[in-house]
């Protein structure tokens, strides 16, 4: 599975990190209010003074001392987040009086599920027959990962290949337990491309524009990728 | 660890966002855990500042409207540069001909001016800068500001616009009418007169 496109997009997030801004406790309200001007479908999730959430189904927006955070789900995420990323850049800067950036990273997770472990890993190109050296031959191989990190002045790019287990277990409240039992158990093996990529510099305001930077992340995601 | 105590995290340990997938929690809403532990990372001040061409190594101008500007910028630069070192006095024609091909770098920029409201304003005075010159030459003074602008811009093309009013008077200062010619028929205009139009 060394293509990128065979994996489902999943997450999606934009972060951003300043030196810490007080203008956020006098600024919280007067952002938000022009970020759903812009996009009238967020709604309120948390207010805290560090700290502001709002959502829609397939985005979280974050905003708080030092850092902005767009979380995007599903496959239009990456336009999704690099839209409101835009958006949120543009209303921060001036009302946070922001003119340099600690740090934006674009981390991208892509996924495939499978029914089992020997499927997932097979899907991945990792080997299930070698022996364990510690288990010898009884062991079963059920998981792998694989990362690498690359590090300029610049920017630097963390990439991992992981097959992994994940289970969810939800708890049914007592009152609906006649009806659809105690629990709810799934367990799934999954697939996952994890791409992180960021900057080591820092970053002038006049100088930053996130559509492009994005376009850049993920250029740079995809040739790393193909070495992994 | 009180809230907004500084202490120094390796990078290496710390990715763009924590709590990812692989447990999901079953809380009600399924919110993802976004906390960065409450600590504050802090760069050293050394840390260095990244350049356009370091930020956006890897593009070309179907990348989008700042990487074309980059481009054009670059080659506007570059053809005044040139008509700069000749003297127009000589051989007015080449030197014609390198201003003919800035100003048309100036109108694609001016195509760009959605990047923003410095950008526009700056890329708009260098256009009436240049055309309000006519058949005269930029003296020595006007040729070195206009390329001291145009670096600027292309080191920070989302300026913000109270800047580009910095970089518009250093413009005015050496002698460039950077309005075009009708702004003045306007603003000497009587407010109680509109037939004088």
């Amino acid at each position: 599975m060394k293509s990128l496109e065979e994996l489902a997009l999943e997450f999606c997030v934009f972060e951003l990190r300043y030196n810490p801004s007080p203008m956020i406790w006098d600024a919280a309200g007067s952002i938000w209010t022009s970020a759903i001007a812009a996009n009238p479908s967020l709604a309120f999730a948390l207010a805290q003074p560090n700290q502001q959430v709002f959502e829609t189904d397939s985005l979280q927006l974050t905003l708080d001392i030092t850092t902005l955070r767009v979380i995007g789900r599903g496959e239009n995420a990456l336009a999704e987040v690099s839209r409101n990323a835009s958006l949120l850049l543009k209303i921060i800067s001036e009302k946070l009086k922001l003119q340099t950036f600690t740090r934006a990273g674009l981390r991208i997770i892509r996924s495939k599920v499978f029914e089992s472990s020997p499927q997932a890993l097979k899907a991945a190109a990792v080997s299930i027959d070698e022996e364990s050296p510690a288990f010898g031959k009884d062991a079963r191989k059920v998981g792998f990962a694989k990362n690498t990190r690359f590090e300029t002045d610049e920017s630097g790019l963390l990439a991992s290949l992981r097959v992994e287990e994940r289970e969810f277990s939800f708890t049914i409240p007592w009152e609906s337990r006649p009806r659809i039992g105690a629990k709810l158990n799934r367990k799934e093996w999954v697939v996952v491309s994890d791409l992180d990529y960021y900057t080591v510099g820092k970053i002038d305001r006049e100088v930053f524009d996130v559509e492009t930077w994005l376009r850049q992340a993920v250029k740079k995601m995809e040739r790393e990728w193909s070495a992994i | 660890m009180p809230n907004g105590t500084v202490i120094p995290i390796d990078r290496n340990q710390h990715p763009s966002f924590t709590g990812m997938p692989g447990s999901f929690d079953s809380s009600p809403d399924h919110r993802i855990s976004i906390s960065v532990d409450g600590n504050t990372v802090l760069q050293p001040e050394n840390a260095k500042v990244l350049t356009p061409a370091e930020l956006y190594p890897d593009l070309d101008d179907r990348d989008g409207p700042v990487i074309q500007a980059l481009r054009l910028l670059t080659d506007c630069l570059e053809q005044i540069t040139l008509a700069g070192q000749i003297d127009p006095g000589v051989d007015f024609t080449s030197y014609d001909e390198r201003m003919m091909r800035a100003s048309d770098s100036l109108r694609k920029l001016y195509a760009l001016r959605d990047i923003g409201d410095g950008f526009g304003a700056s890329i708009n005075a260098l256009m009436w800068a240049i055309r309000n010159k006519d058949t005269e030459a930029l003296s020595g003074r006007q040729t070195s500001t206009m390329l001291e602008v145009i670096k600027q811009l292309r080191n920070k093309p989302m300026l913000h616009f109270d800047s580009a009013m910095t970089r518009l008077d250093q413009l005015e200062d050496s002698e460039l009418n950077i309005e075009p010619p009708f702004v003045e028929l306007l603003t000497d205009l009587d407010p109680g007169e509109p037939d004088e139009l």
